[in-house]
């Protein structure tokens, strides 16, 4: 008995809030700081996910973008993952700094991905077959490096790297002169760019290489011991500055002695008037104007052409060879019309020799003479028998590099072929996509106007998931049918044919899982658990939103991709940025990964901040004490209920009252809650009455957590969208906290427990509340006689409804529990409350 | 089939419109980065369309379409320009410009825009050379 005097001691002793007459109205500071930062990572939440739908439209609904939007997108998302990592900080009072390393190791390798490498000190020459990537030898000079390790017929030479190219000007004072000269050209006056593109080479030509260049290239030519070379350039980007400006100086049989002065001419052709206007502009930059060079041993050509593994128009397996009489070099200049051989499969399926009127020759001083093509050098240059040997080697390189191929050869008189460049294949057109139409005549449409959330259109039989839990039951090849867009549902990617969902918006994390995986998606359609059917099959149109009956092969369809865009530096950027921005891997909450280190994109660190903050408010909301800045909330229910406004609580009117009343809430959620607390009012007794008061003390002694809980008072922290109510009505203790903004960020919780009652009576009680609580969308979590429950990304209007029916039930459940007497309760309670949103027992 | 010249200073955005303008469909394009080579090549050459972006160093947008409209009042120059700086576009088109652009862009918009362009060059064609014929008759 003296243990219960003690707590009734404990109980009446305690301070009073309304002890503190004159107290400041303000909220405490470290609650709004709190608030502030959960505010702040909504937004950014917000935006992040609006960024990646950008990045994913931009590369699935065939815009032009450029490095500049790369970057830019590259960089906004930084600074709101930033804001977002910073505020869950805040938010945690620390606890999740590990995220900021995961943020950090991300971000360095986005910058990684797009910075153009500096050109570091390198070997100033190596042989072919040692050249790798990432050298600054230059692609051409790298892809040669492999045929040559991968033993393809590669005429012997070495490269020069494009470090050389910097020393050189550095060691000799090209490079101020090449700055100076840049600076001095006026960009309006063609002519000024074409004297300082002279003055350039000109001083470039006239300068000699450092000795130890010089030195370099005469060693290599030396152990190559082949009088007569090709110099070709070799630039770092294909498709950067260099390869734009225009064409470079390429020389063919060059002495051996003269291989220096035709490097120093390879290296000037760079300084177009279109380069130094890009580099009036944007600065001089060694990382765009420098090249690496190959000298390669010349081969004795009778015959040389190009060679296309795939029908650029279609990327079809027929393979395109041309050919022409001498060293090859004629075809660029178009002065000779080649032989065209077509090849499918193993056979020759056509030629068509062309008239080949000139023929590019070695000169024995050295160079190349261009002369009408003899007389003897009739008909074909190559026999079928050669034709089908070079396509077979052209199917290798393709094979060896995975892509069709745009290969330069050569064919020397013993008749050996030669490879002497080998790119990608440059696309030239493709199909055009096939017309979708907007609505399928003479079938049955289902759904209609629904969101995109992933383009595309799969067929499949529907399937229903009312019960997340049931997730792992989703039949391979279904269309997943649920109310809302829950980022887990990303774990049966792989099984699933399309999603369609009633809520959930286009940037949210599903949409942009679906996204990345190319499952087609519909957001935003109404009544589609209901209207839908588990098991009838239907087509989802996802490029206009509808949904059909059966399996519409007119839709179905695979639209070509857009291979054109693809080959651009932007796309293929992109693409290697994307894989640290995009993909999630923590897709639920419950799994182990779920934590900062598992990060790996900005996508997974938005949604463990997204998920964390929720619980971190939640925790923070409920463990103050919040007496500071606290106004009495009156109404017409006997409780003393004391608010905390954070902003945008209460009407501008009350703002400088210590009491407020209903009329006075601006809270959107309070609000919500409020009316359906008030649509019940208080039944039955006054809470805490000496002796229901006395027999709780009692009834709980053992549990000393329920003995803390009633000390506490009814504090609502609330803001114009936000509210936690902690409450104790009668016997149990409930706190529901919500936000209600935009529809991926609305939620309401709830965690109920330990009421007065026998164990067995509180867990009927809270397995009713689970019914009903399921029964308008919440997912609960029941843990002996208390429960959790959540529900989000409904709209605000359902979400306003949900919290009023809640009011309702919560306030029907007080002392529920003394009247639950058998099993049989639950369900008829459940029947009675469903019905009326009301309880009368 | 069309020539068009292609003007922008951003190189991998030159380079991605002639891709893509010589990939679907059957018009030549010639590309420079810097709007005055832009004016050389005008009076060397024929097109049947310009495309200019409408902020470059030196010289913008708006003056190359003057330079191109007092060569030959007939050609069609199409303008593009960045999201949100419609007020300068407007101004391309009271001062000649046949159509505008905003970046980003899709292909479609972009190849419909130089069809119609084409289109319309096409009909001012044949209406001169009907025109010339009536007035010969």
């Amino acid at each position: 008995m003296s243990s219960t005097f003690a707590k009734l001691k404990r109980w009446f002793i305690r301070k009073r809030p309304e002890d503190r007459a004159g107290a400041s109205l303000a909220p405490p500071q470290s609650l709004m700081e709190r608030y502030r930062h959960y505010k702040l990572l909504l937004g950014a939440n917000v935006a992040i996910l609006n960024i990646l739908a950008d990045i994913q439209t931009k590369k699935s609904e065939g815009f032009l973008f450029d490095m500049a939007y790369v970057r830019g997108a590259v960089n906004r998302l930084g600074q709101e993952v930033d804001i977002l990592v910073e505020a869950l900080v805040g938010l945690s009072g620390g606890r999740y700094r590990e995220l900021e390393r995961a943020r950090q190791r991300i971000a360095e390798r986005l910058q990684a991905e797009l910075a153009v490498p500096e050109i570091r000190p390198s070997p100033l020459v190596l042989p072919l077959e040692e050249v790798q990537d990432g050298q600054f030898f230059g692609g051409k000079a790298e892809k040669l490096g492999e045929l040559v390790r991968a033993g393809f017929p590669v005429p012997r030479g070495f490269a020069i790297n494009a470090y050389a190219q910097k020393l050189f000007f550095q060691q000799s004072g090209l490079e101020s002169f090449v700055h100076d000269a840049i600076r001095s050209a006026d960009i309006r006056n063609l002519d000024s760019l074409r004297w300082v593109e002279g003055s350039i080479k000109d001083r470039l030509l006239a300068t000699s290489l450092p000795p130890t260049l010089a030195q370099a290239l005469a060693v290599a030519v030396a152990e190559l011991g082949t009088e007569r070379l090709a110099v070709r350039s070799s630039a770092l980007q294909e498709d950067g500055l260099v390869s734009f400006a225009g064409q470079f100086e390429s020389f063919l049989n060059v002495p051996a002695d003269m291989v220096a002065r035709r490097y120093k001419e390879v290296i000037a052709s760079q300084f177009t008037p279109r380069a130094l206007y890009y580099c009036h502009t944007s600065g001089f930059s060694y990382q765009e104007l420098a090249m690496g060079v190959i000298v390669m041993e010349m081969v004795e050509a009778q015959s040389a052409g190009v060679m296309y593994t795939a029908d650029p128009r279609n990327c079809e397996p027929t393979i395109t060879v041309n050919a022409i009489w001498g060293l090859g070099s004629v075809t660029a200049g178009g002065h000779a019309e080649p032989d065209v051989y077509r090849v499918e499969g193993d056979r020759l399926a056509s030629t068509k020799v062309g008239d080949k009127a000139h023929i590019h020759l070695r000169l024995p001083e050295g160079g190349v003479l261009e002369k009408e093509t003899p007389a003897e050098l009739q008909g074909a240059c190559l026999s079928s028998a050669q034709v089908l040997e070079l396509a077979e080697l052209g199917r290798a390189v393709e094979q060896h590099w995975g892509s069709p191929q745009d290969i330069e050869w050569a064919l020397d008189s013993p008749g050996r072929f030669s490879l002497l460049q080998a790119r990608p294949l440059r696309l030239t057109a493709q199909a055009k996509p096939s017309y979708i139409p907007p609505r399928l005549k003479g079938v049955e449409v289902l759904l209609e106007q629904g969101a995109i959330a992933s383009r595309g259109a799969r067929a499949g039989p529907v399937f229903i998931l009312t019960d997340d839990r049931d997730l792992s039951r989703v039949p391979q090849g279904a269309v997943l049918v649920a109310q809302r867009a829950q980022p887990e549902y990303g774990l049966a990617i792989g099984r699933i044919a399309a999603v369609v969902c009633e809520m959930g918006g286009v940037a949210s994390h599903l949409a942009t899982v679906l996204r990345e995986a190319g499952v087609p998606a519909i957001f935003g359609a109404r009544e589609a658990t209901t209207r839908l059917k588990t098991g009838d099959m239907v087509t989802v149109d996802a490029y206009y939103g509808n949904i059909y009956a059966g399996c519409q092969e007119e839709l179905l369809r695979s639209q070509p991709k857009d291979l054109l865009m693809q080959q651009s530096r932007a796309w293929r950027t992109l693409e290697r940025v994307q894989e640290h921005i995009i993909p999630l891997n923590l897709l639920d909450p419950r799994e182990e990964n779920f934590r900062p280190e598992a990060c790996r994109t900005y996508h997974d660190i938005t949604r463990f901040a997204h998920e964390k903050a929720m619980a971190e408010l939640f925790k923070f909301s409920q463990g103050g004490n919040y007496r500071e800045g606290a106004r009495q909330f009156k109404s017409k229910l006997p409780l003393e209920i004391f608010v905390v406004d954070l902003g945008g609580g209460i009407r501008p009117e009350a703002s400088e009252s210590a009491a407020i009343r209903p009329e006075d809430l601006t809270s959107r959620p309070l609000a919500a809650y409020w009316r359906g607390v008030e649509a019940i009012g208080w039944r039955g007794a006054r809470p805490l009455d000496l002796v229901s008061f006395i027999s709780v003390v009692m009834g709980g002694a053992s549990d000393t957590q329920a003995q803390d809980r009633l000390q506490e008072d009814n504090y609502v922290i609330m803001a114009a969208d936000y509210m936690n109510f902690a409450t104790r009505l009668g016997y149990h203790f409930t706190t529901i906290e919500s936000f209600l903004g935009a529809p991926g960020e609305s939620y309401i919780t709830l965690v109920y427990y330990v009421g007065g009652a026998d164990l067995t009576r509180r867990v009927r009680r809270v397995l009713f509340l689970a019914k009903v609580l399921r029964q308008l969308d919440f997912r609960v979590e029941l843990k002996g006689d208390s429960l959790t429950a959540r529900i989000d990304g409904y709209d605000l209007e359902t979400m306003e409804n949900r919290l009023e029916a809640l009011g309702r039930l919560i306030m029907v459940s007080k002392q529920l529990d003394m009247t639950m007497n058998s099993d049989a309760l639950i369900e008829d309670y459940y029947q009675r409350f469903i019905a009326s949103y009301d309880l009368k027992v | 089939m069309g020539r068009i010249l292609a003007v922008d200073d951003e190189l991998d955005m030159l380079s991605l419109l002639k891709i893509m303008v010589e990939g679907y469909t059957d018009h030549q394009v010639q590309c420079t980065n810097n709007p005055v080579e832009a004016t050389e090549l005008l009076s060397e050459e024929q097109f049947d369309l310009v495309i200019s972006d409408l902020k470059m160093p030196g010289m913008d947008g708006m003056e190359l379409l003057q330079v191109a409209k007092n060569k030959d009042a007939d050609l069609l120059v199409l303008v593009i320009t960045a999201y949100g700086s419609l007020e300068s576009a407007e101004e391309a088109i009271s001062k000649g410009a046949f159509d505008y652009i905003t970046k980003p862009f899709r292909k479609e918009q972009i190849i419909l825009a130089i069809d119609k362009a084409m289109r319309w060059r096409e009909l001012v064609r044949q209406n001169k050379e009907l025109k010339e014929r009536l007035g010969n008759g």
